[in-house]
């Protein structure tokens, strides 16, 4: 609702007259970009690959993420912006990730995502292979609700390994993931999403902190207890609720000095 | 906050949420206290902290409503009743952890009881019951956040070591806070041993209560030197890894 609103304001002009006083400024969003890429690279949720982007949040139809490098030498200086297409805005001979359609289409998806994470976190990996779903089963994993969905990108027709390289393959990508949160994808990894740079960020640590979790209680060959329907629904409203467990910004602060502490 | 002797607790209070924490016993969330030895009805706390980050100024003093004594304008923790309620039924207990530890959450979720497989974490044959919160409340989010929830937590730990919250991490408690810290770390390391153990497979001899009895006298007279063994060396980890 507020994404298309300042998307209209966007298009008639009043871009500054439209900025909520709360919106982060774009330095302050590159900035979080910037250090959620060395947190995901310290938390072991991406390697070599992977990627973390934010939509712009005063214009709907853009979004900010790195040029292709290595999340954990991201600087604000490998910051692009691209459209809705997939098109860098101004890329001044900076190379872009090939993924990029993941993003794109997810945004263009889903107007509540201010953020999106694809990773290959490999605790998550043998569930998109597998007929296990990943599901919530700790609260700190709630969002993962009665199972996260499986895309296949040879199944949707991807000829590219399992890379997401076109607008479609990222559409059929975006569908498979609905309203959630999290989107397995078979023999590649998982792209989670969230309402902020900051709580998908979260999101994708918590999302392999579950993977791991679920096979060691499957591992103990005994009926696992999963979180209820009404449990998971009110975490929806703690994660949701600032500085009580997730989406806050006490452990953010924590994962960001730990980050530093470890490229010194 | 004259008092050397208080001066050294509060001092050891921000070195346990390090230790916790570098120990990845803790990680954003969870919280460590320590009963306030100036009064028995009262503990002390950080703020709502990550405990990696706490320092001396964030301790706060709690009485067992979970009030703090002075008032603050910091974030306080949600879930405090955990920490008040078990200092007020279990008058030997002067020193409380409540964690998400990773490895513990899987004997949660599953009928499988956390049993001791190695000497250090002998005080698990006291038994590790499962607190399940749907006992209470049919649809709850599953936090701590009343004291009627820390009342009940605090009856199922009954006279325990652990207890494990179903879904959502554990509390282990102590005698004073050392012990509770390395209750703490070898509480998740058990957890470890125990699922590689039943993953080897065939039948598991675990610690005895009779060989849990006689470690715990050996400790009563001998297990201050080894308890202060790996205090300090948890101590000089957690900080060595700060700089």
């Amino acid at each position: 609702m507020k994404s298309s609103l300042v998307a209209f304001a966007v298009a008639l002009g009043m871009i500054g007259a439209a900025r909520a006083a709360d919106a982060p400024t774009n330095a302050a969003l590159i900035e979080d970009i910037v250090v959620g890429n060395h947190i995901l690279y310290d938390q072991a949720v991406v390697d070599g690959f992977g990627h973390l982007s934010g939509r712009n949040p005063q214009n709907a139809g853009h979004f900010f993420m790195a040029r292709a490098v290595a999340p954990g030498l991201v600087t604000a200086d490998d910051i692009m912006e691209f459209d809705l297409d997939g098109k860098a805005i101004d890329a001044r001979g900076r190379r872009p990730y090939v993924e990029r359609f993941i993003h794109a289409e997810v945004y263009r998806a889903r107007p509540d995502v201010m953020a999106v994470v694809h990773s290959h976190s490999p605790g998550v990996l043998p569930f998109g292979v597998s007929q296990t779903p990943l599901r919530a089963m700790v609260m700190t994993g709630s969002f993962l609700g009665d199972g996260a969905p499986v895309f296949d990108a040879a199944a949707a027709g991807g000829t590219f390994g399992f890379l997401i390289n076109t607008p479609e393959l990222g559409k059929a990508l975006a569908k498979t993931l609905g309203n959630g949160t999290v989107v397995l994808m078979r023999a590649h990894g998982d792209t989670v999403v969230g309402r902020g740079v900051r709580q998908a960020v979260s999101n994708a640590i918590y999302t392999e902190i579950a993977a791991r979790l679920e096979m060691q209680a499957l591992s103990l060959g005994s009926h696992i207890t999963w979180l209820s329907p009404q449990e998971i629904k009110n975490q929806e409203t703690v994660a949701n609720s600032p500085n009580i467990t997730g989406g806050g910004d006490r452990t953010w602060d924590m994962w960001k000095a730990q980050a530093e502490r470890h490229s010194r | 906050m004259t008092d050397p002797a208080l001066g050294e607790l509060l001092a050891d209070l921000v070195a346990a949420n390090h230790v916790l924490y570098d120990q990845q016993v803790l990680d954003g969330l969870g919280h460590v206290s320590v009963r306030d030895p100036r009064d028995p009805q009262r503990f002390l706390m950080a703020r709502a902290l990550a405990p990696g980050l706490v320092a001396a100024d964030d301790i706060l003093t709690f009485d067992l409503d979970g009030k703090a004594v002075e008032a603050t304008r910091h974030a306080v923790y949600i879930e405090r009743f955990i920490h008040a309620e078990i200092y007020r039924s279990r008058g030997d207990a002067n020193a409380v952890v409540h964690s998400h530890s990773p490895a513990v959450i899987p004997f949660g979720v599953t009928t499988k009881p956390m049993q001791p497989v190695s000497g250090t974490a002998a005080f698990l044959a006291l038994g590790v019951p499962v607190f399940e919160i749907r006992d209470l409340v049919a649809a709850s989010d599953l936090l701590i956040s009343t004291a009627e929830l820390g009342k009940a937590l605090a009856r199922t730990l009954g006279s325990g070591a652990v207890a494990l919250l179903r879904g959502h991490g554990n509390v282990v408690v102590g005698s004073e806070l050392r012990e509770v810290v390395s209750r703490a770390i070898y509480t998740e390391i058990n957890a470890r041993l125990q699922m590689q153990a039943i993953a080897i497979g065939g039948p598991i001899n675990y610690v005895s209560a009779d060989e849990a009895a006689a470690i715990g006298r050996m400790g009563a007279t001998r297990g201050r030197e080894g308890l202060q063994r790996s205090w300090a060396m948890w101590r000089e980890q957690a900080e060595r890894h700060r700089r």
